[in-house]
């Protein structure tokens, strides 16, 4: 049986009193003050219903109410941490920190010069009051009521800051995985990374979910800041989420030269939102950035994206594709804003969908708001179906049907690939789609 | 090896080829012309089993009933099209789906697949025949390729295949002088006892090249006249207005 907004709303607003007890003596007034203000953020907004235009289209809420019911809804606990070194990528080698529903279960030993990493629950009050500048600065707390519960909640995520002119040969991989335990659980993730001037970063973030039969609420957020010339290649990657509700912030912030690639694949969940925005608050920076959502059964994948240009002379592009099968639904909503000091601004962006079902589904919506004269940008949306004169093209070469259908849609789902910097990422992508569209690459 | 028997086919309520008999035996090499819109590009589709036609009618290819094959069957049992307009499909190259196309081809016909460096070694020699250039058959299918590289690379890949039956489909329209004899060399080639092909062009020129046995017009979805050679030259010096004269005094 579901329970009702309001009953959820005041079950985690009723948790918040016991939860700051725990933290009491371990924060700053400058934290602590911030989660009462997101307390009442979310409390005075609740869980976004149907009515809610940016949840239009992805019952969120509603799944959350049929899932975690009331009692015994609680946060993750690590338990006894089982092996876990079968769930991660095979020969995928970097500096790899593991958290195991929701708490840090394993980090590489050795860190590469340059690159510092702490947990948000280590710090002293004096690194908390440092962190706080950079600290919900970026995500939106009062008009978002899953960034509201984070910003209340987080307890554990890693704080990362990649030194000035450091340039790390390895990746820096975080795993998220969970194994759902005995009931509905969730857990908020928080994550702040700063790319410092003139760095070279790649960063894999990758959700598990080992049980795809039970309930996990994952609701994250991340911030994310390249300072000037910063160059980070952000890899997200939800391909074992089957079963998960996702609920992903996260915000990049760009200054002068900086250059990102931020990639998204996600394969398929119960139920996934993913919000990414990027703030371009520099001249001369490079954004590009990609999604790819395969979905079967009757998952559903919503990415919304904004791409805020502020200032002069950036370039944007931006191209998400999904592939939507049986009874799945794809969500897209892409915002750019040029503001008016963002003269020759350059910004694209596309999403583009093939439906193999009819009963598959796609919202997109596109948005361009341009306040400057002097610009270039575009939008686009396509939703359709396999070619059936690319088909016919292939079949009379001697493909049959399945194989010419699987080599399109391969080929349609793979173009992202040139921005993974990682050649075994690669690879294991490759496998994954080909495998999800019964594409024999032989 | 082909015999085309009152073949009849509509779409979307038009009916478009109106009982179009025809015999090609192994060896021969024949022409098709005929005034645009007359029916010659759904003829050659619906050889190679575009499905979007409803169609009567009897077709045999090499004894087997050619209508009830799934394109892919066809292909295999030696029928190559070389399209008119050859479909553009973004991320997929020629190399990348001809070694799937050439093993299956082989497998239905009981060979060896050919691994990748005796497949490479093919793709080489072939690519010498048609002076097409490797970084082409790389890219993108017909993504941004000029007209006459379009047509080209068709040629390219009926040499890989080496079909029984070849239909070329104004394959030499938006050629140059020097790859319209490149590609006719491409075609002759092939030209062997037991193959045979048809060649749908509204030009004279290639027939010089590529001399067929038969000519024959198509007018209004029929074959309405057959010849030899110089059938292909009066057409050339009268264009089509007595053909048509005449049919529309017989129909
Ligand atoms: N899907 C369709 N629906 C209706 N009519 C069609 C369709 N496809 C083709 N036709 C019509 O069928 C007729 C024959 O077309 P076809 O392409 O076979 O001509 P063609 O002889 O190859 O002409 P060309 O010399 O210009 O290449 C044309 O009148 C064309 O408009
Ligand atoms: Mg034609």
């Amino acid at each position: 049986m579901s329970i009702t907004e309001k009953e959820l709303r005041d079950h985690f607003t009723n948790k918040f009193g016991d939860f700051s007890k725990t933290l009491n003596g371990s924060q700053p007034a400058e934290i602590s003050n911030l989660r009462r203000e997101a307390i009442e953020a979310f409390a005075a907004q609740g869980f976004p219903l149907a009515k809610n235009e940016e949840y239009k289209y992805t019952p969120l809420t509603k799944v959350l109410l049929k899932s975690l019911k009331l009692d015994p809804v609680q946060p993750a606990e690590a338990g006894v941490i089982p092996p876990f070194n079968e769930h991660l990528i095979p020969e995928l080698d970097g500096h790899l920190l593991v958290y195991w529903n929701g708490k840090l279960a394993y980090r590489s030993e050795d860190t590469p010069k340059g690159l510092v990493i702490e947990q948000l629950d280590s710090l002293d009050h004096a690194r908390q009051r440092e962190v706080r500048k950079y600290l919900a600065t970026l995500t939106n707390y009062q008009s978002d009521a899953f960034a509201a519960l984070n910003t209340a909640f987080f307890k554990h995520g890693s704080l990362v800051k990649i030194a000035k002119d450091t340039t790390l040969d390895e990746p820096l991989i975080i795993y998220h995985l969970s194994d759902g335990q005995s009931g509905p659980t969730y857990t908020q993730t928080r994550h702040l990374l700063v790319a410092g001037e003139n760095s070279r970063a790649t960063l894999v973030e990758i959700n598990i979910n080992l049980k795809s039969n039970q309930s996990t609420f994952y609701n994250a957020v991340s911030e994310v800041f390249l300072e000037e010339g910063a160059q980070l290649y952000f890899h997200k990657i939800q391909s074992k989420c089957s079963g998960a509700i996702i609920v992903d912030n996260t915000h990049l912030h760009q200054e002068n030269n900086s250059q990102l690639h931020c990639t998204t694949v996600t394969t398929g969940g119960t139920i996934i939102r993913n919000n990414l925005n990027i703030t371009i608050n520099g001249e001369h920076c490079e954004s590009h950035i990609n999604g790819l959502y395969l979905i079967k059964g009757n998952d559903h994948v919503d990415n919304h994206t904004v791409v805020d240009h502020r200032i002069a002379n950036s370039y944007s592009n931006e191209l998400y594709k999904g592939i939507i099968d049986d009874s799945g639904t794809g969500v897209f909503n892409g915002k750019i804003f040029v503001q008016p000091d963002a003269q020759k601004t350059n910004a694209f962006q596309s999403n583009k969908n093939l439906l193999l079902s009819d009963k598959a589904s796609m919202n997109t919506k596109p948005q361009l708001e341009i306040w400057a004269d002097d610009v270039k940008c575009s939008h686009g949306a396509t939703t359709g179906q396999i070619d059936s004169d690319q088909v016919f093209y292939l079949r009379s070469r001697g493909l049959d049907k399945q194989q010419a259908k699987g080599l399109l849609l391969y080929a349609f789902a793979t173009e992202f690939l040139e921005h993974i910097s990682l050649p075994v990422l690669k690879d294991y992508l490759e496998k994954v789609i080909a495998d999800m569209l019964h594409y024999d690459k032989s | 090896m082909l015999k085309v028997d009152n073949l009849i086919a509509s779409i979307g309520g038009n009916q478009i080829l109106n009982g179009v008999n025809l015999q090609v035996n192994a060896g021969e090499v024949h022409a098709i012309m005929g005034p645009n819109g007359s029916g010659k590009s759904t003829f050659a589709s619906i050889l190679a089993g575009r499905d979007s036609y409803i169609i009567s009618g009897k077709v045999s290819f090499l004894d087997k009933n050619l209508l009830e094959m799934p394109p892919e069957k066809r292909a295999r049992e030696g029928l190559f099209l070389a399209f008119q307009y050859p479909v553009e499909i973004p991320g997929v190259s020629t190399t990348n789906f001809l070694k799937t196309a050439v093993n299956k081809i082989r497998e239905y016909r009981g060979q060896d697949s050919l691994d990748a460096v005796t497949f490479l070694k093919l793709i080489r020699e072939k690519m010498k025949l048609v002076e097409i250039d490797e970084s082409l058959l790389s890219r993108s299918l017909n993504d941004g390729y000029s007209g006459g590289e379009k047509k080209r690379n068709e040629i390219f890949q009926m040499a890989i295949l080496e079909p029984r039956l070849a239909i070329l489909d104004e394959t030499d329209s938006g050629l140059d002088i020097d790859a319209l004899r490149i590609v006719a060399n491409g075609v002759n080639t092939l030209r062997k006892k037991d193959n045979a092909i048809i060649v749908v062009t509204h030009y004279q020129r290639l027939l010089d090249y590529i001399v067929p046995d038969f000519v024959h017009v198509l007018y209004n979805g029929r074959i309405v006249k057959s010849g030899t050679k110089e059938l292909a030259l009066e057409l050339e010096e009268r264009g089509y207005d007595w053909i048509k004269e005449n049919e529309n005094v017989i129909t």
